[in-house]
């Protein structure tokens, strides 16, 4: 892996952190919806990186939002300005152009994590966009400020009605998808990413969805990472982790 | 240390014998890990390792074991890929020609449900110019109610012959870390081994407590990395008081230092498997390590090292 600095680390919400690091080390400019794997320890234990989401970028630096779940994020939430991790990237497969001149992101929880990136990516390319954000609870909704500096639209539900509408972000999504050319970029838990490629064929609307595994490698090496598609196997950190919604499997 | 500068203009020679191959050094990709080299070659340069041994190739592709195929462990990594791969027919037209370009010597690892099959591939692996083939062991017998293959050194005997009676280049042959491991060597080395893979990884089980399941959908998986290192190290040394044979050490190694820990038990080369998957450039660091070592203990012939554990 190579070496990258940290450039800032944030504390977000209870649970959530924001982390700039350099971009010098990315082999590429990123896409939307790629990843990297990252650690910040020098030890063995845990044995592997973690990947996240490239959730910003600017010409210095990229940033991943995380949510702090288990050992290796909390080991990740304890960098500081000026130390060093190593990084993997970009890999895998992004978000692609998309065929309509609106784009929808669906996000649920710290599936926003891509958004930001995305939806910078497509302002620059003149899409009109506008961001459909479920989560569990008000506190658990993250860089609202960021996207509305971008001045996009941003439709919320919670599933505790603590902040926009109470209920399930596929509800909106439904209205909307009945009237408009749309294509729909979601990321989110695999309920959610179900419903939501339900939905969009229903309405024949272009979607891609951004799928979790297991990882070990991040490159393709170990075979570890497979999800189960309509076309059998696929490789979530080389053929995904963006795949089309007709792809995935019903249940 | 003095002399640093002096010293680093000595020559270090780490080539190695294998069978009828001489590597340039002792280090190979281990089976499984390293994918065929695509997502791998704009990270390591893949030409400066000794060899490269493949993913298990079967007669036919095979899917693989549904998801979740990995779990983390105490510094370990339990994985049930299922032998995922794409078959003999696809890695002689469109794989091997590809891992030919590399300019590194290729064995590939090999695997059946029944010796036919086994036979079949080994057959097929003729019409290639691959230097050699490694014969994983640790594979359920299907005529045999599933027990594997390395488990009864009788059927390995037999199998190891009927493939030396085929196969005139290098043939290893990857033993499983568990049952009668010195049995089953020495019957690989009888019927015509050239060598020995020690080892492949160990049978293991990660529980969801939760869910109340294996945590991964196959039920057990092998469990390698770090975890493994001593158990394998002890084998190696086993193996080679007890048969002299040339061992291919492999588990667990991540550094230089764990290489001679290997070399020093007996190894003449060895394996790197999970280490890769941590990191892609650690074959190179771990190459790199190995020189810093000799010179620090100033020895300059690696192969002089092997088996010169004092115990
Ligand atoms: C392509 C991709 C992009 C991701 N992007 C983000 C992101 O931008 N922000 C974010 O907060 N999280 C993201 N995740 C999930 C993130 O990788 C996990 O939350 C993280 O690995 C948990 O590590 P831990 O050590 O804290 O948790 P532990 O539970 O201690 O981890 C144990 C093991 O399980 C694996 N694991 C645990 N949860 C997940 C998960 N959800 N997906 C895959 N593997 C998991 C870990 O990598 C580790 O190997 C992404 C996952 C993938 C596959
Ligand atoms: C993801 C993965 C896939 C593997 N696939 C194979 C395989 O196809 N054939 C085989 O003989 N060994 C396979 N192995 C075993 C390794 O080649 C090696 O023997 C083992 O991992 C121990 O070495 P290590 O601790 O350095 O990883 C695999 C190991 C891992 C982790
Ligand atoms: S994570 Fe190793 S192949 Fe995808």
């Amino acid at each position: 892996m190579l070496k990258a600095s940290v450039i800032s680390q944030r504390l977000l919400k209870d649970n959530f952190a924001l982390l700039w690091l350099d971009k010098t080390p990315l082999k590429k400019p990123p896409r939307p919806g790629q990843f990297v794997m990252l650690r910040s320890w020098s030890t063995l234990e845990p044995l592997l990186a973690r990947p996240f989401s490239i959730h910003d970028l600017n010409e210095k630096a990229f940033a991943v939002l995380y949510q702090i779940k288990g050992r290796g994020t909390s080991l990740l939430s304890q960098v500081r300005r000026g130390q060093k991790l190593s990084v993997l990237g970009p890999l895998g497969k992004g978000f692609p152009t998309p065929p309509t001149p609106k784009v929808i992101l669906v996000a649920g929880g710290i599936g926003i994590a891509p958004f930001l990136f995305a939806a910078r990516w497509l302002k620059a390319q003149n899409y009109k966009i506008h961001l459909f954000y479920g989560a569990r609870s008000r506190k658990d909704l993250l860089r609202l400020t960021a996207f509305r500096a971008l001045k996009i639209p941003v439709t919320i539900t919670t599933e505790d009605g603590s902040a926009g509408h109470k209920g399930l972000i596929t509800t909106p999504l439904s209205q909307t998808l009945k009237d408009k050319a749309v294509t729909v970029f979601a990321c989110g838990p695999l309920p959610m990413l179900r419903a939501v490629a339900r939905l969009t064929q229903e309405h024949n609307t272009p979607a891609y969805l951004s799928l979790e595994s297991r990882m070990a490698c991040g490159l393709g090496l170990c075979l570890g990472c497979v999800v189960e598609t309509k076309h059998g196997y696929i490789h979530v950190c080389q053929e995904g982790p963006v795949i089309e919604a007709a792809n995935l499997l019903n249940d | 240390m003095e002399n640093t500068s002096k010293e680093a203009q000595v020559k270090l020679d780490l080539s190695v014998s294998l069978g009828p191959l001489r590597l340039q050094n002792p280090l190979l990709l281990a089976s499984g890990t390293w994918g065929f080299g695509e997502g791998l070659s704009s990270y390591l340069d893949l030409s400066i390792l000794g060899a490269l041994v493949t993913k298990g190739i079967s007669l036919h592709p095979r899917p693989g074991n549904p998801p979740p195929r990995i779990a983390e462990t105490p510094c370990g990594l339990v994985n049930a890929i299922g032998l995922e791969n794409p078959g003999l027919e696809i890695f002689k037209r469109d794989i091997w020609p590809r891992l030919a370009c590399f300019k590194v010597p290729l064995l590939v690892n090999v695997f059946g449900q029944n010796v036919e099959e086994y036979l079949a591939v080994v057959e097929g692996l003729l019409e290639t110019k691959i230097q050699g083939i490694e014969v994983n062991i640790s594979c359920p017998n299907v005529k045999k109610g599933g027990l594997q293959f390395g488990q009864d050194p009788k059927t390995v005997a037999l199998l190891i012959k009927d493939i030396r009676d085929i196969w005139p280049r290098l043939l290893v042959v990857k033993l499983s870390p568990v049952g009668p491991v010195f049995e089953v060597a020495e019957s690989a080395l009888d019927a015509g081994a050239d060598a020995l893979t020690v080892a492949n990884t160990y049978p293991a089980l990660v529980v969801d407590v939760i869910r109340r399941k294996p945590d991964i959908a196959a039920g057990f998986g092998g469990l390698s990395g770090p975890a493994i290192k001593p158990l394998t190290l002890r084998l190696v040394r086993e193996i080679y008081r007890r048969l002299k044979a040339p061992i291919i050490g492999c588990g667990g190694i991540t550094s230089g230092q764990d290489v001679l820990a290997y070399i020093l038990a007996g190894a003449k080369a060895v394996q790197i498997g999970t280490a890769t998957l941590l990191d892609p450039m650690a074959p190179a660091r771990i190459l790199e390590e190995i020189e810093d070592l000799l010179r620090q203990i100033h020895e300059y012939r690696l192969a002089q090292l092997t088996g010169e554990l004092q115990d």
